[in-house]
This record gives structure tokens, C-alpha cells and sequence, in this order.
């Protein structure tokens, strides 16, 4: 199936309010797609429809052509699913090292015998390699809590990664991070993408990343798709030029944004 | 009071303090895993153990089971009831939006019942026992004395522990609840099944209270009122800090010993404050308990 | 207005008063043909036991005494109401007694903290008030002019009692004395404080709360003082607990349980578990002779006649049966002191006369202007964990509310 996720119609409405409405979109197998869109467009509540934490009001959702609507939250390891949080959910008392290693509690272990041991030399081994391909091998022993944002926020993804995920959901991963961070992620992500294969869909604010790396773009605004297409189609598109208000140009957004953020990191 | 009475005296109320110290740390234990992993604090607790143990007597004394088949019953129905309140009530409540003290609300409501229900059967009107599996005889450490019904209840428990110990550290169900306590959100991230998850810990609660009381009852005797030894668990759980399991562990154990030492050295009287004030001091100079690790200060 | 309706309107109003006036207006209750006694205890609920059956025998005398012809003429009329030995229904009972059923005196109350509740309407109605079984000392010390109890035994009687025993039959010289921290506690251990200073022995107490479970400090701090008999005057659960716990610690003295701890001999025996606990171990009987035995077989005759279908029952006649007889006794002797026209008034004064032997209770009810607590004797019986074995004699408390 080319089409690894796909959304027919999906809607969500709490009590009165209709946060995303009617949204039909697909993201292909092997490609980067983002859903970008201005606040309260509704693109993380799409997330969550996705991952489970909510129950959409109506509508299907479709992975690798089966219907996991109904499917509860944490079911979704197991298919391939994985998700970070923009907020961070990290367990923050365990190291860099158990926190990789518990992200495979679905795929590994699933014998009898590894199901006694702490964690097995194979788990070990598995999560030592995800912490060299995102560069926090040097902190393992540390407590998540006492690593820097932008390492946390690696952490978020590198969990993300033990499950060995057909479909890597990231929730605002370059927000707060620095233009070094952001181009390091860049790295990572597009990395995952060529050698592993993994499919990402990423919700972002942050365009400097979203116009490098992803392969289509998907616009919401007031919880219904505006547009649709590639990069530069969609920097050039007049409804989303408007649905950004108009005031700037996604691109010159971009530009403004790693500005801020690296007075304020610097 | 001369040394030898000293001697004497500490010897007994540590000696006796370990054996009622062991059954208050695995009531306090059944506490903590259950506020661990699922933040409500169990008033139940009290309420299940007062019930098992009139569940053991039923099937030991009125259908006349041995202990060996009444024991493993009594055990696994209580447990599956722990489970089955979670399943009915817990989740429902938290599911209308239920704030932890709706939940805690709902365990109180439980504890009415199950006292209710016992009473209602009429045994609760004397205090009763059933007959000790253990013979009539004891040994004796140093100065102290112990019946064979205390080394029994020593060893027991603390094979208990180290059992629950060894499930909660090196299996992957264990994990799953260590998870759970520290983060919900991710660990439904990494594919734990919450709803699964917490039904265990109430499992696992309820059949550590019930051996408990199956251990404790023919020493202490059972009445409708008994439960009210879960006040001591609380204080227990809150010395070794509400959230760790050696520390509920420890706490039992100081309780225990701390009473009879209190009793003995200071008056028979001030016994039952004793535990109050142990809560007290622990609150003053070390909020957190004695292993709660960092003070750490939480929105709720 | 004419003259004719104004004195038609008087006669009306005088009518009516007639009407609203009591035939004697300190006299409710009496009739020439009966007098009306309120009684009430727990005729359900979980403290059942304590009283039961106790009213059933007040109330199988009372029938007694009306088949022989009544009092002076009179028969004995019962209106009977459940307290549930629960405060707010004994004073909601006794007021429904005196006010609704206007009963000339009051024959209640079996659980001692739930009959204090109703000391204070008691006393402002004035109605007499003789308590059923209740020991009671919260409402009779100190002494009220119109309320009566403690035909079972009041607490400091108790003590009293206990230590006599301990201190002539056993001739120990210290006595060691388990009781509660909470007032019942205080009352036994002001009465036997006061018999062993009398006696000029000396009491080593230690007060426990009710619900301890771990007994190892008060049973090792009490061998400990080479005590040469232990008393305990706790409750059913911790005396249970304490017996097994002498006997873990070999304490081998002789032991004296008060009858505050023993509602069922076989549920002690089996609780303690093994008859090595009991090789020296002494019961407190408030009765004159053991229970079942010949000389009060006519009580128990008469509950069953009177009460055939409850005598069939496992559970019945309850252990506390027999208390309700001298309670009555003493109602029916002062009723005919009182004379064949009684007031509330005579009957406190002849009240205040009592002094018989029921052949019920160990000793005398005697009941003074200064002393309403009626019983203070007690015999006592070797309990080996399957019999008894009477200890001849009755030993009686000498503490008085005056000896303050």
C-alpha cells in the first residue's frame, strides 16, 4: 500500500466546538509530511486522533490499510506507532539509557525468559545503538531530568525510535531548540528517513524545518485542509499566505523565528 | 529500672515489634503499590483485610475447608475482588472525570460496605479465630521469647515481600507498573495497557492485605473493627515516604518495634499515639519519609 | 353576647379543662386496675445480647407477680420500646415513655454509655428510673434522687471485687491490673485502688487502649514487677490476647478475668487456644451460682415456659437472662411498699429502703438514700478452658461515693 496513513473524513468536535472538521489526507509510505497551519487550527488534535488519546466524533483512520479507529492508546506500539509529545514525556527519575530502553518494552522481551530479567543484554544493546545514531551516547547514565532542552527533547524522539516504528509521530520537535539543534534534528530525521525508511509525520511551527526536510505539506486552518503540495507550492499558495494572517510570507516566518529563538538560547 | 529489665525489655518489644512490624509492612506495601502506580490512596485496604479474614474463617470453620485449600481460596477471591473494584468502580469514576478524590471517595464507600456486609452475617459479634496451623511452643532468642506462630508469621511475610520484590523488579509486569506510576502518558506511549496495568497493582494489593490477615488472625483474633490496623499502614507508607516500597517495608517494621518500645519504656497508654507521633516527626524534618528520595513539590 | 351563651361557653371551657387535667396530676401511669412501666433495651441491633433476653425476664416476673394478683390490687402493664443500645434512641424511647405513654415509673436500659444519654431528662421528668442490667456508673455516681442501677455490678464494684478476691482468696500481696484507658477503665480502677489500699495490698496498673493489638508491653512490663497475681479487667478481644500472650511469656501466676471480658466461655477458650493457658486462671461471676446450675433452675424454667419457642433456639436464653429478675424484684418490692396508694414519690422512698437477697445475684440488693448502685458482690469459679469449679464464698467491693 503507498498510502501508510490515511485519514477519511475524520472529525472531532468537543461539546460545541468542531476542532477539526471533516479532514481527508494520506501520508505516503517512506516520505516526511508535515501538517503545519496557525494556532488552533486544529493539528494537534489531529495528532492525538491519530495516536489514540482521543476518539474521533466521526470518521476513519487507516494504517498500512487497516482501520485502528477504534484501537486503544496503547496499541500502537505494537503496530509501529510512535509518538513524542511536545511538552515532553519523559520518565524523568530514569537515565538517558533505561529511558531508550524502556521505549522497547513492545518489541523486545516478548519471551518468557527475557520477560524476568531487567532488561535483557539484547534491549541493552538496541538502545545503546539508538543513543549513537542521535548523538546522546555521552549522557546515557544521566537522569532525564538533568539533561539540557534540546537533549530532552532528543531523548523524546530516541524513545520514540526503540520501538522500531514504521510511522515516527513528532509533535513540535524543534520547538525551543536552538538553529544548531534544529539543524542537527534536521540531520537525524532525514537520516531515519533515508536508511531506515521510516515514515514521519511531524506537526511544526518551526519552518526552517519544515521547508528543508519534509516531502508534502498539509495545511490546516480552522480544523479544515486549505492546501496541499510541496514545499514550494505551498510557500507560494495565496490561501496560505492568508491563512497566516498575511503578514509575512511562511518562508520570511522561518527566518524571523530561528532569529528569536537563538536570542533567546544564546 | 535496672539494666537487666533494660536489656530485657528491648530485647521483647524488638523481638515482638519485628513480628507485628512485618504484617504492618506488607499492609503498607499493599498501600504504596497501589498510590504508586495509580495515585489513590486505598482507605479500603483496612475494609479488604478485615473481609479476608472472615472470608477465611467462613471457609475454614463453617464449610470446614482445611487451611491448606481455604488459604489459596480466600486469596485469589479477594485478590479478584481488588481487581474487579478497580475494573466496576475505579474506572468508571475516573472516567467521568474523576479527580483522585472522587476515587478515594469511592474506597471510603467501599470500606463502608465490605464492614457492612460482614456485619450483616453476623459473625462479627465476638471476636473469633480460626484454629493455627502452627503447634503451641516457643523459642527463645537471648531474652526474648517468640511463639512458633510469630516465627511463622515472620517468615511469611517477609517471603511475601521478597516475592512481590522480585516480580515488581525483574519482570516485564513489573515494569509495566513502575512505569505507569512515574508517567501514564508514556508508558501508554511505549504500548503499556493502563487499564490492564492497574487492575494488577489492585490484584496484587488485595491479595498481599488478604494474606496479611490470614497471617495476623489467629494471633490478634478478628472483629469487624480490625481493620482500623490500616491507620498504622498509613503511618507506615508515610515513614518510608508514600512512594517506595523498601521504604513501606522499613516504616512496618519501625512501627511495629517502636510501639512495643514506647509501651515498655515509656507507658502502655501513650502505645497508641506512639505511631502519630512518629507520622509527626517525619513530617517536621523529613516530609518526604525516610526514602522518598528529593522533596519534591507537585501542582495537583 | 347574651347571659345564656357566655355560661354555655363557660361550662364548655370548664369541660375542656376537666378533660386536659390528669385524674391525679403527679400520678400518670395509674390506674385503680394497673400500673403502666415503661421498659426498654436492645431488642435488636447488633448489641442484642446484652439485653434481650434480660427484659424477657423482667417481663416473665412481672406475669408471675400478675398470675399471683397483682400489687395491691394492680396488674403490672408493660409498654416496651427498642433502644438498639444506641444513645439517641434510649432518650428518644424514654421520653416517648414518659411523655407519650405516660408510664409511672421506668424498668430500662442495658448498655451502661448509651443510658447516661438519658440522665438528665430522667431527673428533670422525675420519674423513677430503676436501669435493667446496665451497670451504669455514668448516671449513679454521682447518686440521682430518682435513678437506680448496677443490679449486674457497677465498674468500681467490679474492682473492688476483683481485688478481694485476689488479695484474701489468693493471698497475693501485688496485683498486677490490666483495665482501658477510657472512663469505664478509671471507674474499675478507682474502685479496686480503693480496695487494695483497704486491704493493704499493692496494685500495679497499666491502662491499655481497646483496640491494641500487640499486648508484649503491657503483659512483659507486668511480669516484669513480680506481680503474684494478674487481674484483667479489659474487654472480650484484649483479654483474650493478654491470656495468650502470659502464657508465651510463661507467666505462671494466678490469673482473675472480671466479667467486663467474658460474654461466651467456649469463644474464649477457643480463641486462647490451648488449655496450658488456663492452668491457673480464675472467672468473675456476677450470678450466685453457675449458670445452669440447680439453684437458679427456676429461672430458666420460667423462660421457658414463658417464651417456648425462643427456648428452642441455639442462642437462647441469652448469658445475661437471669440479670432482668432481681431489676424486676426490686420494682415489685417497692411498688408494694409503696402502699395501695402509691405515688412516684413513695416509690423513691421505698426504693431507697431496698435490702433483700434475690438468690439470684452473689450478693444483697441494697439500695440507699446515698448509694443507688444496687449490687457489689461477686463469686468467682476456676475455669480450666472446658469447666468450672466454684470458689465458695462471695467477695464484695466496699468503695462508696463518699469515700473521696
Amino acid at each position: 500500500m503507498d498510502d501508510l496513513l490515511s485519514l477519511d473524513a475524520l472529525t472531532m468536535r468537543f461539546g460545541g466546538l468542531t476542532a477539526v472538521n471533516g479532514l481527508s489526507m494520506a501520508v505516503k509510505r517512506g516520505t516526511i509530511h508535515a501538517l503545519i497551519g496557525p494556532n488552533g487550527a486544529g493539528k494537534s488534535t489531529v495528532f492525538n486522533c491519530v495516536s489514540r488519546i482521543y476518539r474521533p466524533s466521526a470518521g476513519r483512520i487507516r494504517f498500512d490499510g487497516r482501520d485502528v479507529t477504534g484501537l486503544p492508546a496503547h496499541a500502537m506500539a505494537g503496530l509501529g506507532i510512535a509518538r513524542t509529545f511536545q511538552n515532553l514525556e519523559l520518565f524523568n527519575e530514569l537515565t538517558v539509557l533505561e529511558n531508550v530502553m524502556l521505549g522497547a518494552y513492545s518489541r523486545h522481551e516478548t519471551r518468557l525468559i527475557d520477560r524476568l530479567r531487567p532488561g535483557s543484554p539484547r534491549t541493552r544493546a538496541w538502545a545503546e545503538e539508538i543513543l549513537e545514531g542521535t548523538g546522546l551516547k555521552d549522557c546515557r547514565e544521566t537522569k532525564a531530568n538533568g539533561l539540557d532542552f534540546g537533549r530532552q527533547k532528543l531523548l523524546e524522539v530516541a524513545r520514540a525510535l526503540a520501538l522500531s516504528p514504521t510511522l515516527l509521530l513528532l509533535d513540535e520537535p524543534a520547538a525551543g531548540l536552538r538553529s544548531r539543534e534544529i539543524e542537527r534534528l534536521d540531520a537525524i530525521l532525514t537520516g531515519l528517513n533515508r536508511e531506515r525508511g521510516i515514515t514521519v509525520l511531524l506537526v511544526e511551527h518551526v519552518m526552517q524545518l519544515v521547508m528543508s526536510i519534509s516531502d508534502t505539506i498539509t495545511v490546516l486552518s480552522f480544523g479544515e485542509k486549505i492546501a496541499e503540495g510541496t514545499p514550494a507550492g505551498v510557500r507560494g499558495d495565496p490561501r496560505v499566505i492568508e491563512a497566516y494572517l498575511g503578514t509575512t510570507q511562511p518562508g520570511e516566518a522561518a527566518r524571523e523565528e530561528t532569529a528569536s529563538g537563538e536570542a533567546a538560547h544564546g | 529500672m535496672d539494666s537487666d529489665i533494660v536489656f530485657l525489655f528491648l530485647q521483647q518489644g524488638i523481638a515482638s515489634g519485628l513480628v507485628t512490624g512485618s504484617v504492618y509492612a506488607l499492609l503498607a506495601l499493599a498501600l504504596v503499590i497501589v498510590f504508586r502506580t495509580t495515585d489513590v490512596a486505598n482507605f479500603a485496604e483496612g475494609e479488604f483485610y478485615m473481609a479476608a479474614a472472615y472470608l477465611a474463617f467462613f471457609l475454614i470453620a463453617i464449610v470446614g475447608l482445611p487451611l491448606w485449600a481455604a488459604a489459596p481460596a480466600m486469596v485469589a477471591l479477594i485478590a479478584a475482588a481488588s481487581g474487579l473494584f478497580q475494573r466496576v468502580v475505579l474506572r468508571r469514576v475516573a472516567a467521568a472525570r474523576g479527580v483522585s478524590v472522587n476515587l478515594v471517595i469511592a474506597t471510603l464507600g467501599l470500606s463502608y460496605v465490605l464492614k457492612g456486609a460482614v456485619r450483616a452475617t453476623g459473625f462479627g459479634d465476638t471476636p473469633r479465630s480460626f484454629p493455627s496451623v502452627v503447634p503451641d511452643g516457643s523459642v527463645t532468642l537471648g531474652q526474648a521469647s517468640l511463639s512458633y506462630l510469630d516465627l511463622a508469621i515472620l517468615v511469611t511475610a517477609l517471603a511475601v515481600m521478597a516475592a512481590f520484590f522480585a516480580v515488581f523488579n525483574l519482570t516485564r509486569t513489573g515494569r509495566a507498573m513502575r512505569a505507569v506510576g512515574m508517567n501514564r502518558r508514556a508508558a501508554q506511549l511505549v504500548g503499556i495497557n493502563l487499564g490492564r496495568t492497574e487492575r494488577l497493582v489492585w490484584i496484587f494489593s488485595g491479595g498481599i492485605s488478604a494474606i496479611a490477615a490470614i497471617l495476623i488472625a489467629p494471633k490478634l483474633l478478628m472483629t469487624a473493627e480490625m481493620g482500623g490496623v490500616v491507620t498504622l499502614a498509613f503511618a507506615a507508607a508515610i515513614v518510608g515516604g508514600f512512594t517506595s516500597l523498601p521504604g513501606a517495608v522499613v516504616g512496618g517494621f519501625i512501627i511495629g518495634i517502636a510501639e512495643n518500645l514506647v509501651g515498655l519504656f515509656v507507658s502502655t497508654r501513650a502505645i497508641t499515639v506512639a505511631p502519630f507521633v512518629i507520622i509527626m516527626l517525619v513530617l517536621i524534618f523529613k516530609p518526604q519519609g525516610l526514602f522518598g528520595g528529593r522533596l519534591r513539590v507537585r501542582k495537583v | 353576647m347574651t347571659k345564656h351563651s357566655l355560661s354555655r361557653i363557660a361550662l364548655a371551657v370548664a369541660a375542656l379543662a376537666g378533660l386536659a387535667a390528669p385524674a391525679r396530676a403527679d400520678e400518670p401511669g395509674l390506674t385503680p386496675t394497673s400500673i403502666k412501666i415503661g421498659m426498654f433495651g436492645p431488642l435488636s441491633g447488633a448489641s442484642m445480647a446484652y439485653g434481650f433476653d434480660v427484659m424477657n425476664a423482667a417481663r416473665m416476673y412481672y406475669d408471675k407477680i400478675n398470675k399471683e394478683g397483682g400489687i395491691h390490687g394492680r396488674k403490672i402493664v408493660i409498654v416496651q420500646e427498642d433502644d438498639r443500645c444506641n444513645a439517641n434512641d434510649v432518650v428518644a424511647a424514654v421520653k416517648k415513655l414518659v411523655e407519650q405513654d405516660g408510664v409511672f415509673l421506668l424498668n430500662g436500659g442495658s448498655c451502661s454509655a448509651p443510658v447516661v444519654a438519658a440522665k438528665d431528662y430522667v431527673v428533670r421528668a422525675g420519674v423513677p428510673w430503676v436501669m435493667l442490667n446496665a451497670s451504669g456508673d455514668g448516671a449513679l455516681y454521682p447518686p440521682q434522687p430518682n435513678i437506680y442501677g448496677a443490679f449486674s455490678i457497677s465498674q468500681r464494684a467490679m474492682g473492688g471485687s476483683v481485688v478481694e478476691f485476689a488479695s484474701k482468696e489468693l493471698k497475693a500481696k501485688k496485683i498486677a491490673y490490666i483495665n482501658h484507658d477510657d472512663a469505664y477503665g478509671a471507674w474499675n480502677l478507682e474502685g479496686a485502688r480503693f480496695q487494695a489500699k483497704d486491704n493493704g495490698v499493692t496494685l500495679v496498673p497499666e491502662s491499655v487502649s481497646p483496640s491494641i493489638t500487640d499486648v508484649t508491653a503491657p503483659v512483659l512490663k507486668m511480669r516484669a514487677s513480680g506481680a503474684d497475681a494478674l487481674v484483667i479487667a479489659t474487654y472480650a478481644r484484649p483479654a483474650q490476647l493478654i491470656l495468650k500472650k502470659a502464657q508465651e511469656l510463661g507467666f505462671n501466676k494466678p490469673i482473675v478475668i472480671a466479667v467486663n471480658a467474658i460474654a461466651n466461655l467456649k469463644q474464649l477458650a477457643d480463641n486462647v487456644g490451648s488449655k496450658d493457658a488456663f492452668r491457673n486462671v480464675y472467672i468473675e461471676e456476677v450470678l450466685s451460682a453457675k449458670p445452669g446450675s440447680e439453684k437458679l433452675s427456676w429461672i430458666y424454667d420460667l423462660y421457658k415456659a414463658n417464651y417456648p419457642d425462643l427456648a428452642g433456639k441455639p442462642d437462647h436464653p441469652q448469658v445475661y437472662m437471669p440479670y432482668g429478675i432481681p431489676s424486676a424484684m426490686t420494682v415489685v418490692k417497692a411498688l408494694q411498699a409503696a402502699g395501695p396508694n402509691p405515688t412516684r414519690a413513695k416509690v423513691i422512698e421505698a426504693l431507697d429502703r431496698t435490702d433483700f437477697d434475690s438468690g439470684v445475684m452473689a450478693g444483697p440488693i441494697v439500695l440507699t438514700k446515698t448509694e443507688h448502685a444496687a449490687q457489689k458482690a461477686s463469686t468467682y469459679f476456676k475455669f480450666d478452658g472446658e469447666g468450672l469449679t466454684a470458689v465458695p464464698g462471695s467477695f464484695a467491693s466496699r468503695w462508696t461515693y463518699q469515700s473521696q
